[in-house]
């Protein structure tokens, strides 16, 4: 199992798959931040003041994790930033879901408003499950990341 | 070897970080669409029985699909009446969303007065909604654009949703703020109040009659 994971293919398809849903999910919400700030506003899990902040930042650590995910650079760390992400992105629906919040899950931006529901949260499952498999079996001899990076107990003395 | 692999994850989480903050930073303060980075909680203002019930009123039966009371559009005629002329700005962010209670609400139903919008999902109007409401969700407002392009700017329109957690609601107040519909009004407590209260429903088999 651990080398059909680990195997190049399955690893590229991850990588591509995640970053460009993140790359896609992030233009609208930088192009109309304001939007993406209702959106968030409407969960009422973190405090008014901070909302916009939020919002900012958000839209771009998704694109520069998705546009280096895509680029084969930095997979460990920004697979971890997107797990974290869509973590807090399905804790966060479940919540709204718990108080019977009717809201747009701001998932894709106001271009794509769909309501808070099991279908959204599944869908940040399946591409948490693809954060994860990036962040454990990201591919080192593939990407930036590994490349040049000595295997355990070796120094680059032993790699001429 | 180990420490020193997750130090390098997290250093490079750091970099991805600050790079995604720097250029969040920069985008905002040169984007026409920029945010305050402190944001204030939307302001709901208590609408006075003054301003509900005083206007003269002029019956349009242009209306597509509707019945309502409305006020005619700005020209001369509508200028003579200070409904139009004077109509305050309903919604916008920075003044904030004027509220109705219950109490307005049913008298406004019972002089005929206002357009209802329902702003919440089809399937949830066609379970039941306050009686001559149209389905607008924010969620499908596109499908609705032509709908709303037809309807005069200053027509007195409710807007409801479940309930003041309800963000539709909100929502489609500020796309028709955004289209100049300058008297619109938010039924904030909205489709829960309603029911609890033992008002009339509707239902309805179409989610956009």
């Amino acid at each position: 199992m651990k080398s059909i994971l680990r195997s190049r293919p399955v690893v590229i398809i991850s990588r591509l798959v995640l970053g460009t849903v993140f790359i896609l999910a992030s233009i609208d919400k930088i192009a109309h931040p304001d939007v993406f700030a209702d959106a968030v506003a409407a969960y009422r899990v973190i405090p008014e003041a901070l909302v916009n902040i939020f919002a900012l930042a958000v839209p771009w650590l998704e694109l520069v994790c998705g546009v280096f995910l895509v680029g084969g650079v930095f997979i460990r760390s920004g697979s971890a930033w997107l797990s974290m992400m869509l973590t807090v992105f399905v804790v966060a629906m479940l919540s709204a879901m718990a108080r019977n919040l009717k809201i747009d899950c701001g998932c894709f931006g106001a271009e794509h408003a769909s309501e808070v529901g099991w279908a959204r949260v599944w869908e940040d499952v399946g591409l948490l499950a693809l954060g994860i498999h990036l962040f454990f079996f990201g591919e080192p001899d593939f990407s930036k990341e590994g490349r040049g990076r000595p295997p355990a107990g070796t120094s680059l003395a032993d790699n001429p | 070897m180990k420490t020193m692999s997750d130090t390098s994850t997290v250093r490079e989480a750091f970099i991805l970080l600050m790079l995604s903050v720097f250029l969040a930073l920069v985008y905002n303060a040169f984007s026409q669409k920029g945010l305050s980075l402190i944001r204030k909680p939307p302001v709901k203002i208590a609408t006075a029985d003054s301003i509900l019930f005083s206007r003269k009123e002029v019956q349009m039966d242009s209306i597509p699909g509707g019945k309502s009371t409305v006020i005619p559009p700005e020209h001369e005629r509508a200028r003579a009446s200070r409904d139009s002329a004077a109509a305050p700005v309903a919604k916008k962010k920075d003044t904030g969303y004027k509220i109705v209670t219950l109490d307005q609400v049913k008298r406004l139903m019972g002089e005929g007065r206002g357009l209802f919008i329902d702003g919440r999902e089809a399937n949830e109007y066609a379970q039941g909604h306050i009686k001559s409401a149209r389905n607008i969700s924010y969620l499908e407002v596109d499908k609705h654009f032509e709908e709303l392009v037809a309807i005069p700017r200053d027509t007195l329109i409710i807007i409801y949703c479940h309930n003041p957690e309800c963000s539709l609601g909100r929502d489609l107040a500020d796309f028709m703020s955004q289209m100049e519909f300058h008297n619109l009004y938010l039924y904030d407590k909205g489709w829960d109040e309603w029911v609890a209260s033992g008002m009339a429903v509707e239902k309805s088999s179409s989610g956009n009659k």
